[in-house]
């Protein structure tokens, strides 16, 4: 009976100390599996936002009936629940990289600029020190505040028949690496001004010549602005260029900003409104298409804005016809801030 | 007979209160006993063993992944901030493990990050600041493409024998074709 009792208490001892090993066994093996095997967090990627930039840029690749890109484009009014979504369109803002300085000192775009000085500083600035995507900071000495936010745009492409000759004489030089053929360039795009007539793609293809490849993917003859979304103060300056010699310049104005609230406009419907030839140096300066928007995505916490392009059809790569005509080619992602 | 009953009461008590042999444990169990705390405390010392080893490979592991993760992060920042504009303009690659630097920080042509290899370190410079990343060394430092397109940079390093990789991307890039980087 004693016998008995004493090796229950040992049986009892032994599956205790058992029961403790395996306790321990087991809790050793939990802690290391939940500070070992723990999944870290992945950062957020935003694949969702750049999702919503590729449906808005799908739209804004189609094509419209008219042929011109306008406001009416679905992408304008892209929505997704839980997300808030807006586009703007850049290219016809006035670009302070390529801004010819004989339009801003004889029309009424003078207002924007922060001193009479301050366009041939401009001028002399951009040659010397080159161009940057970066306005704001570069170009704060020359424009009064307010046209940061609502006229100035780095995005548009550079126009041959409209630029200053200087940023372009600078822009070659650096792209091509060659100052003496941007030197010369300068000058042949000079004299070309003076016959008064625009380039066509192949005699930009000459111009180029062997540095084409480098400059066609940003120098283009297509127009700077989009006459439907072009600020009114740019239209009516641009109307009123005296190298033009438009004499009904206002009136062409306020029947141009009537009539794009009703339909879209194109460069034809221009053609007639104004009552110039095909060939006139205004079409330079206005078209029908867009070439940068800015794409704002956000839900309550995140943001991403992106800024798209539409690929120059004149690009050295003609197999760019063949990859997406609207390209993602900058962006910025953070929290996004309520106002 | 009550003395008889009294001296018959003692012995018996006395015969019960007597510790019996068999009422504790007998050698057998005793040994059995100790083998068995040996073996268990054989068992803890074997655990304790591989707890401990396992918290120092987890201290070195930790430590090497917070360098890792310190040095990625830097990377990803510093190239988030560079921006090539569409026409490219002057953009400047230098691919060298030994040293490297890449210009369009913040936009401007002539503002660039570099990265340097020191003796026991890398050191990454941006804007005037410099920054020195103990223990790693840059094994190559390639483009990432996209359609032949640069839109960022891959960083291969080691720390502490182990092998890492990052893949930044750039905030911008040209549209200019760059098969020739």
């Amino acid at each position: 009976m004693m016998y008995k009792r004493g090796s229950a208490t040992l049986q009892v001892l032994t599956v205790l100390l058992f029961l403790c090993a395996l306790g321990a066994a087991v809790t050793v093996y939990v802690l290391n599996a939940r500070t070992l095997g723990r999944r870290i967090k992945p950062e957020a990627d935003n694949a969702d936002l750049f999702r919503i930039v590729s449906s808005v840029a799908a739209l804004l690749a189609e094509p419209s009936a008219s042929g011109a890109d306008t406001p009416q484009n679905a992408a304008f009014t892209y929505s997704e629940p839980g997300y808030g979504v807006s586009v703007r369109e850049l290219s016809s803002l006035i670009n302070p990289n390529w801004l010819s300085i004989s339009i801003v000192t004889e029309s009424n775009m003078a207002k924007l600029m922060s001193s009479v000085d301050a366009p041939y500083l401009l001028q002399q600035s951009r040659f010397d020190e080159g161009i940057s995507l970066n306005i704001g900071e570069r170009y704060s000495d020359y424009f009064i505040k307010e046209a940061f936010d609502s006229y100035l745009s780095p995005f548009s492409y550079l126009n041959i028949d409209v630029v200053d000759e200087y940023v372009l004489e600078r822009v070659v030089a650096e792209c091509s690496g060659d100052a003496a053929a941007a030197a010369e360039l300068r000058q042949r795009v000079r004299r070309k001004r003076e016959s008064l007539l625009p380039y066509s793609a192949n005699e930009l293809v000459q111009l180029f010549g062997v540095y084409n490849r480098e400059l066609s993917v940003f120098i283009t003859n297509e127009a700077q602005w989009n006459v439907n979304f072009i600020d009114p103060l740019v239209l009516r300056a641009v109307l009123a260029y005296p190298a033009f010699q438009l004499e009904n310049a206002d009136i062409i104005a306020a029947t141009i900003l009537g009539a794009r609230g009703s339909s879209p406009l194109t460069v034809e419907i221009l053609q007639n409104i104004s009552d110039l030839p095909a060939t006139h140096r205004l079409f330079a300066w206005i078209g029908d298409n867009s070439w940068f928007w800015e794409v704002t995505v956000h839900d309550q916490e995140r943001q991403l804005k992106a800024i798209l392009a539409r690929v120059l059809p004149t690009s050295y790569n003609d197999l760019s016809l063949l990859n997406p005509v609207i390209q993602l080619i900058q962006w910025e992602a953070g929290d996004y801030e309520f106002d | 007979m009550l003395k008889n009953f009294q001296s018959f009461s003692q012995s018996k008590f006395s015969t019960s209160e007597k510790p019996s042999l068999q009422a504790g444990f007998t050698l057998l169990e005793a040994a059995l006993g100790a083998l068995l705390l040996a073996a268990f405390s054989l068992m803890l010392l074997a655990i304790s063993s591989i707890v401990l080893r396992g918290l120092e490979d987890g201290r070195d592991e930790s430590t090497v992944a917070a360098q890792a993760l310190l040095f990625d992060k830097s990377l990803r920042k510093v190239c988030s901030r560079v921006q090539i504009p569409f026409w490219q303009g002057d953009f400047r690659l230098q691919l060298n493990a030994a040293a490297f630097s890449c210009n369009y920080l913040d936009g401007f042509a002539d503002a660039a990050f570099e990265l340097k290899q020191l003796e026991a370190a890398v050191q990454l410079l941006e804007n005037g600041t410099v920054q020195n990343f103990q223990a790693v060394s840059l094994v190559r430092i390639r483009p990432l493409l996209d359609s032949d397109i640069v839109k960022g940079l891959i960083f291969e390093y080691r720390i502490h024998d182990r092998d890492f990789s990052t893949s930044a991307l750039f905030s911008g890039y040209s549209l200019r074709m760059h098969d020739d980087v």
